[in-house]
């Protein structure tokens, strides 16, 4: 039995939360670069309240598309293990789980954080592929900011290996760090009943009206956004979402900045 | 024939609690080679007659007698189902649910309750396929309307109430809220500090193995209510 | 390039493995229970650089409704490689491994679950490996009977299981990675434990992949049933630090 959405509404329509956090506020957030010890090329596990999500970098070579063949690509997977919640049932990617892929890969690749020419190898023959491989463990809501906070962390601290064309692969060997050259983070605008709120938990996402996802450059740049679930944003809603990412942003660079150094 | 452990030792299973069998072996415990095992992680208590362990966690299995909350999931022609956040769902027939009379073909069930109600009910009986029928005819038995539902742990809702009560009433007076524990483990609570209330039963259940819990939290919530600056 | 088998140094001058261990040496493992929120129970455990989560929601309602059982509670386990858990990623998706994995580890524990306590109920039990060096499935079993036990499903003893294995012709226990891939033999064994003996007689799970003689069988098992008990004495180690320290909170 869960908590009524009817419930949740009202407490969210007085401006209240179920934890008593400010409509802004986030959880605890804990970021863990290096999670991985020995078997991916880069990892972070992040910690928002109770949601737990690790994300593993795993470098491989591969072919390069026909249409961009200096570019070395990305690809992103996200895994709603079944443990991460009740509900979530073993099979094959089902929605939500596609779709954080896609948002977390958006923030990235469209945000051109990494500099795929670096990951050019032989022109046209080969080229680095990056995995980005997300893990949700423990789902209590806020899936896309924690994947992407990990996704980042563990760009920013993992390595591209060594590739010989006799030997191959040499994960042991270093070639250079991962080529970021922006580092954008995503957070995510969430609305219930015309409120406008931060880090939600799985309980409130029952009552979810709509979502925004923001990513923002150093430079206060918006690079990507995904607007998700049913009801509609006004544009001055998302100009205060915008602007209020900016904040939060601001907040998660600080953060990832001392874990990763 | 002795006791093998201490009188509220921590147990897990496989562990000896027991030589011999002359002792009942009641809730948490099995038989086996003449001996009395535990079966579940949980705290030893030994009494004359038997010995028990009280288990650290697990989900709510419906028992005759207990008082619960749950939810309507489903009405049928002559009756309610109710969720009671356990594997087995309860089901309350039209006589034990009313003392109204009822025409099944003119009256509709959903006037006395719909799916989504929240309800107190007791259950009457369990039988041995786990069929779990329902009563509402206990003066503790209701719908209810309002306020909101939190889950604890089955384990912990002892604890919760405390003796005769005495916990979940401190809970009740500080934060001037209604507060209504299922064994079942779900927890209706209705009132001003509804979200104090909330945090308040979330910290029993946490620190519920602990000593001096019933004096730790009424110095908590006189602190966080001083905090919300309310006196 | 890779070394062949015979190049492999598998013990140096002193007898110690590729990694310094003894050959009747396990690595170090910790554990820890309780390590998720919205499973009923859940368990994480890390041997040497094996590192498993496991997970168990249950008993609770089945469905589909025509996999229940009348009398019984019926388990569903789930064993699952992340894709980083290997050098090589893995794709994700369901594979064959995987699927047997599930149910050798489910016929691992099955025996000491109370299933007829529950009719019609379903137990989920899954198992993701995080990351991976050898001893994969043993150390999820190890795992799971600890997120069974935490769920609080009754069990008759705590399962644990370790593997044995065989390089340079000499058994060793808890196989690495290294030493599974390029050995002679992995035989990965799951026992049943209770407080009242030495050591288990009740072996739940048993596979071998290798070449061995009936005797080096033999002293593979004897070796894996010795590692079995020190891991059962952690498991409870654990439980009870875990739980003590929530009693001593004052």
């Amino acid at each position: 039995m869960k908590i009524n959405e009817e419930t949740i509404r009202k407490i969210i329509g007085d401006e209240e939360r179920l934890d008593d956090r400010e409509l802004e506020e986030y959880r605890d957030i804990e970021i863990e670069p290096n999670w991985v010890r020995e078997t991916a090329e880069g990892s972070a596990k992040v910690t928002i309240g109770n949601t737990q999500v690790l994300v593993g970098l795993s470098v491989d070579v591969e072919d390069p598309y026909d249409d961009r063949p200096d570019e070395g690509t990305i690809v992103t997977n996200a895994e709603l293990a079944p443990m991460a919640a009740r509900e979530y049932e073993s099979g094959p990617p089902q929605e939500p789980g596609v779709e954080l892929a896609r948002v977390v890969d958006r923030g990235i690749r469209e945000a051109e954080a990494v500099d795929l020419e670096k990951l050019c190898i032989e022109e046209g023959e080969k080229v680095y592929t990056l995995f980005l491989d997300v893990h949700v463990l423990n789902d209590d809501g806020n899936l896309i900011d924690a994947a992407s906070l990990g996704a980042l962390a563990a760009l920013k601290t993992g390595f591209i290996p060594e590739y010989d064309e006799e030997e191959g692969l040499n994960r042991d060997e270093k070639a250079m760090d991962v080529p970021l050259q922006y580092e954008p983070v995503t957070v995510t605008g969430r609305k219930i009943e015309d409120k406008l709120l931060w880090d939600t938990s799985r309980e409130e996402e029952e009552a979810l009206d709509a979502r925004l996802t923001v990513s923002i450059k150093k430079d206060g740049n918006v690079v990507s956004m995904q607007k998700g679930e049913r009801q509609p944003y006004s544009q001055e809603e998302i100009r205060e979402t915008i602007s209020k990412a900016q904040e939060k942003t601001g907040e998660l660079r600080e953060l990832l900045e001392e874990a990763c150094n | 024939m002795s006791r093998v452990k201490e009188d509220n030792d921590l147990v897990v299973p496989g562990d000896v609690l027991f030589n011999g069998s002359n002792l009942y072996a009641n809730q948490g415990t099995y038989e086996a080679n003449d001996k009395i095992y535990s079966e579940s992680i949980g705290v030893v208590r030994y009494s004359g007659q038997g010995v028990e362990v009280v288990p650290m966690s697990g989900r709510y299995i419906p028992e005759e007698g207990d008082v619960v909350i749950g939810e309507v999931s489903r009405v049928s022609y002559s009756r309610w189902t109710i969720d009671l956040n356990s594997p087995y769902d309860g089901t309350l027939g039209i006589s034990d649910a009313t003392e109204e009379y009822v025409d099944l073909d003119e009256d509709d069930l959903t006037d006395f309750y719909d799916v989504g109600d929240t309800v107190v009910v007791k259950i009457d009986s369990v039988s041995e396929s786990m069929d779990v029928d329902l009563s509402m005819k206990d003066r503790r038995c209701k719908k209810l309307s309002g306020g909101r539902v939190i889950e604890i742990a089955p384990a912990k809702v002892p604890r919760v109430i405390g003796k005769g009560g005495t916990m979940v009433q401190q809970v009740n007076d500080r934060t001037d809220c209604n507060i209504i524990v299922g064994q079942n483990g779900q927890v209706w609570i209705k009132g001003d500090h509804a979200n104090l209330a909330v945090r308040a039963i979330k910290k029993i259940e946490r620190e519920a193995h602990t000593q001096g819990l019933t004096d730790r939290m009424a110095e908590w919530l006189d602190d966080q209510l001083e905090k919300e600056g309310d006196r | 390039m890779t070394a062949s088998k015979e190049d492999i140094e598998w013990f140096d001058e002193e007898g110690k493995r590729v990694d310094g261990r003894e050959k009747d040496e396990y690595r170090d493992t910790t554990m820890e229970i309780g390590v998720l929120d919205e499973a009923d129970g859940s368990a994480m455990v890390e041997c040497g650089n094996t590192r498993v989560v496991a997970s168990v929601f249950g008993p609770q309602d089945l469905h589909p409704k025509h996999l229940q059982e009348s009398d019984r509670a019926v388990i569903k386990m789930r064993y699952n490689m992340a894709p980083f858990s290997v050098d090589d990623r893995m794709r994700p998706g369901p594979n064959r491994r995987a699927k047997e994995i599930g149910l050798v580890a489910k016929r691992a524990l099955e025996p000491v679950l109370e299933l007829e306590r529950f009719p019609q109920a379903g137990i989920d039990i899954s198992m993701e490996i995080l990351e991976s060096d050898g001893g994969t499935r043993v150390t999820g079993i190890t795992a799971a009977s600890l997120a069974l036990a935490d769920a609080g499903i009754p069990m008759k003893g705590m399962v644990s299981a370790m593997a044995a294995g065989v390089v340079d012709d000499t058994p060793v226990l808890d196989v690495n990675g290294k030493e599974d891939k390029e050995g002679n033999a992995d035989i990965p064994v799951a026992v049943i434990n209770y407080e009242d003996e030495e050591e288990s007689d009740e072996i739940t799970l048993l596979q071998m992949d290798g070449d061995l003689t009936q005797e080096q069988v033999d002293d593979c098992i004897s070796l894996a049933k010795r590692g079995c008990r020190d891991l059962y004495e952690e498991q409870k180690q654990t439980v009870v630090e875990n739980y003590e320290a929530i009693r001593g909170e004052e």
